[in-house]
């Protein structure tokens, strides 16, 4: 771990629309030059956390710090921050050259010869209207806008939906080779899991407008097993464990449970005729965030 | 692991500077802002030049003076105006989110979109000031034709109907973006209360008149004062609508 | 990548299959941690937390400013390391499964034997 001051700090933030909590008591820190991911299922906040991050929208309790300062008005804090919204709305008649032209008057770094790399990569047409463009080549436009803006810190929400396959692998690459180059902080907000899992250094989950996890991506791989058998014997084995899942088949029983196994362990299982299959990311945050334990149970999977 | 510093720093950039941006941004799209209006008064000129055309053939030489003279109470120089409280609208409604989008504060939107009513405005009302001096100059050669030179706008100075043009414009941006920014706050309860506002406002001032038995004189004034006062006081309210349009703007979140 | 494991590991246990295999051979430069990231898709610092590892355990080493090396003798230390690995994690879970299929210990040494004799005459 460096010490270095977080380049995103939130304590406490929490935002509700009249009597509903889109966040609650959300408090997390990001060190600088790295790529987080922020996952959870849809409704869990993280558009709304992403709006407060870049002053687009505040906070009802709890505060927000980026570079150390509040990014509400602050144009100094706003122009090194890049935020790709899914829900990118464009003035009527505007192009995809309209918004490339413009892009540069307000990121500092954009980078205009990259940005014509990328139009070509994903094969945007500049010259019709943005609202007449596919969701895709709408995507594709926001993926540019974030990548040659080349910001500090720079926020994608949901960048890819309508990419098709090619296009995702595309972004990732180039995400993956730029950020290589010129490391910044690279905030990812999405639902395709396993695709990104690899991409990732940090992971965020939010759920229900709670933050689930805070961890790095490489301390969540492997932090859960499948155990499956016999139901008496699945249940023996998991005793005193912290259960993500459980499913049952017949006299079958298949359970997901939180922490690292053991060599021991892998025995036991062996010995007592179980299965142990890795769990991927994806189903990891799945079995997260759809289990209904109180919260400290949740406190002990992060701190595992 | 790098290490590399928290933030690389960022010039400060003078903010005058940011507004001119978001002048630039407002503008990158010139159909929006100068095609259009233009577009509008190049059309409603063709059409005036049409009618024109049709009365003098067919009205009798008699009345057809007359006739033409009737043009100018058309409304049809005035029709880019109804254009642009459409732009009033998209500039909150659209140009602001996008705006937001590519790191601008609230601030420098309000200042920069401000700056760009004003331009393009002076830019408008001198075009159209100059097409009004040049068709009073042909009418005062004899051919009677009134497209531009309707309304006051035939009988007061340039000034006054450069001045007139400008305020006219200032207004309807003023007013159709605050009401947008009080949408973009308040939603349809924002709107609501507005127009309950605007409403038992403008109630409100008739019953005084009326009741206080000040109404002909009000009339009497309103009549009596100089179109250069009228229309510099327009800019009253259009300030006014736009402290509104702030206010609403400067604590509106976005939404999806 | 295997879903159970931390990738840094798994980087680390890919580049010492290759030097074990010749394609990295001693003294030889290995790809940057970069490289590394975009080839396998891969978050930089997990590539270089791998290639870490490897420089800590002294399979690799650093040369500043040029890049990364398989260091002399790297090859005969990954292969006494995996030949302790070899009964923990070959031989004692085929034990391990010969005994839940009722394989006796005389039984488990002939099908061994026969294995040998078969790859022999191949």
């Amino acid at each position: 771990m460096n010490s270095q001051n977080p380049v995103i700090q939130v304590d406490g933030l929490s935002r509700s629309y009249r009597d509903v909590a889109a966040l609650w008591d959300v408090t997390f820190s990001l060190q600088p030059n790295m790529i987080c991911g922020l996952l959870g299922r849809n409704g869990a906040g993280k558009t709304t956390l992403m709006r407060m991050l870049t002053g687009q929208d505040f906070p009802s309790a709890g505060s927000v710090r980026l570079f150390g300062e509040n990014p509400v008005e602050n144009s100094t804090v706003l122009q090194q921050i890049c935020f790709v919204s899914e829900a990118q709305r464009y003035p009527d008649g505007f192009q995809a050259r309209h918004v490339l032209a413009g892009a540069p008057w307000f990121f500092a770094d954009w980078d205009a010869a990259f940005a014509d790399d990328l139009v070509g990569k994903f094969r945007l047409p500049l010259k019709r209207d943005v609202k007449k463009l596919s969701r895709g080549q709408q995507s594709a436009l926001g993926v540019i806008v974030g990548l040659a803006s080349r910001a500090s810190i720079t926020i994608f929400d949901e960048p890819y939906l309508g990419l098709d396959a090619v296009a995702r692998h595309t972004f990732y690459d180039t995400l993956l080779a730029d950020y290589a180059e010129r490391p910044r902080t690279i905030l990812l907000s999405t639902h395709l899991i396993d695709e990104v899992s690899n991409l990732l250094e940090h992971v965020l989950v939010l759920d229900e407008g709670r933050l689930l996890l805070d961890q790095s991506a490489e301390s969540l791989r492997g932090s859960a097993a499948a155990v499956a058998g016999r139901a008496g014997d699945v249940d023996s084995f998991v005793e005193g464990r912290q259960i993500l899942h459980r499913d049952t088949l017949g006299g079958l029983a298949t359970v997901t449970i939180a922490g690292r196994l053991t060599a021991a362990d892998h025995r036991a299982a062996t010995a007592a005729n179980l299965e142990i299959a890795p769990v991927s990311f994806q189903q990891l945050i799945v079995d997260l965030s759809t289990r209904s334990a109180p919260a400290p149970a949740v406190a002990s999977v992060v701190h595992e | 692991m790098t290490a590399i510093s928290t933030a690389p720093p960022v010039p400060r950039l003078a903010s005058r500077h940011r507004l001119v941006k978001v002048m630039r941004l407002h503008l990158v799209n010139r159909l929006t802002y100068v095609g259009i209006p233009w577009i509008i008064t190049g059309v409603a000129l063709f059409i005036s030049i049409v009618v024109a055309l049709l009365i003098s053939a067919a009205v009798p030489e008699a009345g057809r003076q007359d006739a033409l003279q009737g043009m100018s109470y058309s409304w049809a120089v005035l029709s880019p105006l109804w254009y642009l409280a459409v732009v009033g609208v998209q500039a909150v409604s659209a140009v602001f989110p996008f705006a937001l989008g590519f790191s601008i504060t609230r601030r420098e939107y309000a200042l920069g979109t401000l700056l760009t009513y004003v331009v393009i405005a002076a830019f408008n009302a001198t075009g159209w000031a100059i097409l009004t001096e040049i068709e009073r100059a042909i009418n005062e050669s004899g051919v009677v034709f009134h497209h531009f030179t309707a309304l006051w706008l035939g009988e007061v100075g340039a000034g006054a109907v450069w001045l007139s043009l400008f305020a006219l414009q200032i207004l309807i941006f003023a007013v159709t973006s605050a009401f947008a920014a009080v949408y973009a706050r308040w939603r349809s309860l924002g709107m609501l209360v507005l127009w309950a506002a605007v409403a038992l406002l403008v109630l409100g001032l008739i019953a005084f008149a009326v009741l206080t038995g000040t109404a002909p004189s009000i009339i009497d004034w309103l009549m009596g004062i100089s179109t250069v006062s009228f229309f510099a006081a327009l800019l009253i309210p259009a300030a006014l609508a736009f402290g509104l349009g702030w206010g609403a703007l400067r604590r509106a979140p976005l939404r999806g | 990548m295997d879903e159970a494991r931390p990738i840094f590991q798994q980087i680390a246990e890919r580049v010492e299959n290759d030097i074990l295999s010749g394609a990295l051979s001693e003294e030889g430069q290995v790809p940057s941690t970069n490289e590394f990231a975009m080839f396998y898709r891969i978050n930089p610092a997990t590539a270089g937390k791998g290639v870490n590892l490897l420089v800590e355990q002294g399979i690799l080493y650093k040369r500043r400013g040029i890049g990364m090396f398989v260091a002399a003798g790297a090859r005969e230390r990954i292969t006494a390391r995996r030949r302790e690995l070899f009964v923990l994690e070959y031989i004692a879970p085929m034990l391990a499964e010969a005994a839940s299929l009722g394989i006796k210990p005389d039984q488990i040494t002939q099908l061994i034997e026969n294995q040998l004799s078969e790859r022999e005459t191949r």
